[in-house]
């Protein structure tokens, strides 16, 4: 029986590769070592994830997107507030690329340090440009009647987030 | 009456301008303490001395968040028995960008994400000689995720 983790079976969905077992291969004499053990905690970990994947079983997802030099945490039906004017008009659709990390309630998948873009999917759209509050900048010297006063308003565009979606199973 | 030509009209004080010089001050102070929210002399001083606070409060306060994710990845990471370098650390080495504003985030509200990160960078720690502890055997890493 493979003593798998829950958790811990949640770190290795994000990829396989062929690496020195660490303890079971400095094994003692007379013990038992599986050594098929790693290909089958993947594959049984795999399958689970693979398999809410294909029937849509799986819950809520929320992935952690890169725009604009800051990282959001995003679920379906979001609004985030992006510090910058955006090249695209009001109603537009768009798709967000880069993917930290996506994950469910039973699975995780972890970037590194992106996604593959066929893998999970993350659509917004624009719904609205605008000003931030106003920022007041004070500037005063005492004794020299040098007083100036600036102000700016930081410009924001909000997305809202259509949805993610997994675009296929992991690991093929 | 004396009726003025524009041009001297221009130079005419009324106190309408005085007014609303005075009202403008007073929209942004009109949440100060005792007479410097009502008396203009005062309040006007206070104002651009807020104003000053308020540049200095704008720097400073970015500091002060980044210390707070700090301390909040800490915290979640000690209680599952790693401290934060080494956390930081394992989570570069494997080539994970997350930042701390997101990792603080998943600290509180993603408990079983934040511990399969804790786990990743647990198994890259225990590749330091300095470092004393076992690494987990069920973590297996591959290729899916790789930037290729």
């Amino acid at each position: 029986m493979l003593r798998v983790l829950p958790s811990v079976a949640r770190s290795l969905a994000s990829s396989l590769s062929v690496r020195p077992l660490t303890s079971k291969a400095q094994a003692v004499t007379g013990e038992i070592v599986d050594q098929n053990r790693e290909s089958r905690v993947i594959k049984t970990v795999l399958g689970a994830v693979n398999d809410q994947i294909e029937k849509g079983t799986h819950s809520r997802l929320f992935a952690v997107i890169y725009l604009h030099g800051k990282q959001f945490k995003v679920t379906a039906e979001d609004i985030i507030a992006v510090n910058t004017v955006m090249p695209v008009g009001i109603g537009e659709t768009i798709r967000l690329n880069k993917i930290l990390l996506a994950a469910s309630t039973d699975f995780t998948l972890i970037g590194r340090p992106l996604l593959d873009q066929d893998l999970v999917r993350v659509y917004a759209t624009v719904i609205e440009r605008t000003l931030g509050h106003e920022y007041r900048i004070f500037k005063f010297r005492q004794r020299t009647r040098y007083q100036r006063s600036y102000f700016y308003r930081q410009n924001y565009t909000m997305l809202r987030i259509n949805g993610i979606e997994i675009a296929r199973p992991i690991d093929q | 009456m004396v009726t003025l030509t524009s041009v001297l009209a221009h130079w005419v004080k009324t106190p309408a301008n005085r007014y609303w010089k005075r009202r403008r001050v007073f929209i942004e102070s009109g949440h100060f303490y005792g007479r410097s929210r009502n008396c203009y002399a005062i309040a006007i001083r206070r104002l651009e001395k807020a104003w000053t606070n308020a540049k200095h409060g704008r720097a400073d306060l970015k500091k002060t968040t980044s210390q707070t994710w700090q301390s909040r990845i800490s915290a979640s990471t000690e209680s599952l028995g790693l401290n934060y370098f080494p956390f930081a650390h394992g989570l570069a080495h494997q080539q994970v960008a997350l930042g701390k504003k997101v990792l603080a985030d998943l600290a509180w509200s993603e408990p079983r994400s934040f511990r399969s990160l804790v786990e990743l960078a647990r198994n890259d720690a225990c590749k330091d000689p300095a470092h004393i502890g076992e690494p987990n055997e069920n973590v297996i890493l591959g290729s899916e995720g790789v930037d290729k």
